[in-house]
């Protein structure tokens, strides 16, 4: 279990420009929220695919480099290399809570304001990264790109206004979502070894 | 002690069915599981690995089943497939501190002399390595922790006959230790011959044979006559042939032939071919 994370830790820590990316859109964010606050689906866009993103990326790899199965013949499980991924799951989260929670802090309607629409983003994150880890599992890395690009897509040309959906109750189910995810990923995954040999 | 005991083991996929399979492997010695490609080794490899779960049959390794605690079976064994499935970006440096944590019995002395011995640079990535190097790597993470059992799958496929000879040897080494075991499957038989002690012959699924190497040797012999000789034997000693304009090329069956008959060794290759021939015209 320690192994495949530090493996995957330390893919993250190769992919700086990624993070150089984000500290930069983060600090366009500040300037953009300083000048004038908007709410906006873009940065709801923005956070999702900066912490989705990488357990795709981890999965893809992954496959490329059939390290999914090289794991397996180390002292890990496929529980293990599913609960690995949530792990790196939540770091993004945490970081992109950090982010966003450092970028709310200069709200213009004040900190409470700041701190509901942090909540909102949460509740966005975790509904999400609940169904797109499943997905992954379920369809592999590769495949996932086009479900996570039409995802992208929808979400930058949507008008919908998520504020409206958002309450208290919704985040807890949101969590809740993300638990549940964790053995339906795992057996979705077991499924597709037990198809085909393999994930791919 | 077994280090591996397979009982009755059957997996199916669509039209794909492997065994019933029964295969035992002693400690101190090494098996060679031979078939073609889709024979099911690599199926056989997972099932034991718990890659993959069987229909029916169960599996022992070390005295212990696969089923119940495959991590900390895990820890004693050495395994190596087809393909060594490292991240590109890794070096055999990194490699070695992310194996440490993932065996208890991790040895970075061990691990460093076969970098050394293998003359694998530390700092360069998985990515630019050749076939040979990968599989290098690969071997010396599976011998670095003190595995007693080795599998490898198709692990000499696909490289020099140098580096063959070289990983042969390796487990020709790694077998010197009485409790030590290896089951390695492999379609280059010749590989196979130099270091096995058992040979297993896998086709379709299914189990030809699984025999001490030096009896099949004792048991078949290669018979060169012309056809009007060979109808003269009896038939279920002819175990296959092979007809040239120069006569006939038979394996026999040493126990079921007139004594004195001069009969050649057969090696495991031929052996091979005429029984895969003979089952796949059945």
């Amino acid at each position: 279990m320690t192994s495949l994370f530090l493996k995957d830790l330390r893919r993250m820590v190769r992919a700086w420009p990624l993070w150089l990316t984000q500290a930069a859109l983060c600090f366009a964010l500040m300037c953009h929220i300083i000048s004038g606050f908007t709410f906006s689906t873009m940065l709801y866009a923005l956070c999702w695919a900066a912490a989705n993103l990488v357990p795709l990326a981890l999965l893809s790899e992954d496959e490329t480099y059939r390290w999914y199965s090289y794991c397996l013949t180390l002292p890990c499980t496929k529980r293990e290399y599913v609960t690995g991924k949530y792990l790196i799951l939540g770091i993004m989260y945490t970081l992109v809570t950090v982010e966003v929670g450092i970028v709310m802090w200069f709200h213009p309607d004040g900190l409470s304001a700041g701190l509901l629409e942090l909540l909102r983003i949460l509740t966005i994150l975790l509904q999400t990264g609940a169904v797109n880890l499943s997905v992954y599992f379920l369809l592999g890395g590769k495949f996932s790109v086009t479900w996570f690009m039409t995802l992208i897509l929808a979400a930058f040309c949507s008008t919908f206004q998520l504020a409206a959906i958002l309450q208290i109750p919704l985040f807890l189910v949101s969590v809740l979502l993300c638990v549940l995810s964790w053995p339906l990923s795992q057996f979705w995954y077991e499924l597709r070894w037990k198809k085909g040999g393999g994930p791919l | 002690m077994n280090a591996l005991e397979i009982k009755n083991l059957q997996k199916s996929y669509g039209d794909f069915t492997l065994g019933p399979l029964n295969l035992t492997l002693p400690s101190g010695c090494v098996m060679g599981l031979i078939g073609e490609n889709g024979a099911g080794k690599s199926t056989t490899m997972k099932l034991i690995l718990d890659m993959i779960h069987p229909d029916a049959g169960s599996i022992q390794i070390l005295g212990q089943n696969n089923q119940v605690n495959i991590k900390a079976i895990k820890e004693d064994m050495g395994v190596m497939l087809d393909e060594v499935g490292l991240p590109g970006y890794l070096t055999p440096g990194q490699v070695g501190r992310i194996m440490a944590s993932a065996f208890r019995n991790w040895d970075s002395e061990v691990y460093e002399g076969y970098l050394r011995r293998f003359s694998l640079p530390e700092n360069k990535r998985f990515k630019e390595f050749s076939r040979g190097m990968k599989m290098k790597l690969g071997i010396a993470v599976a011998l670095s922790h003190h595995a007693k059992l080795l599998l490898l799958d198709e692990a000499t496929s696909g490289l020099d006959p140098v580096v063959r000879d070289e990983v042969v040897e390796l487990i020709m080494e790694f077998t010197r230790q009485e409790d030590h075991a290896a089951l390695i499957s492999s379609h280059i038989v010749s590989d196979l011959e130099k270091c096995c002690d058992y040979i297993a012959f896998l086709q379709k699924g299914k189990l030809l044979l699984c025999e001490e190497k030096d009896r099949l040797k004792e048991r078949y012999g290669m018979l060169r006559c012309s056809r009007e000789r060979l109808l003269e034997l009896d038939g279920t000693a002819v175990i296959g042939k092979r007809e040239s304009p120069y006569g006939i090329e038979a394996i026999v069956d040493r126990t079921k032939v007139p004594a004195g008959l001069e009969l050649g060794p057969v090696d495991i290759e031929e052996l091979f071919v005429v029984m895969s021939r003979q089952e796949g015209s059945a």
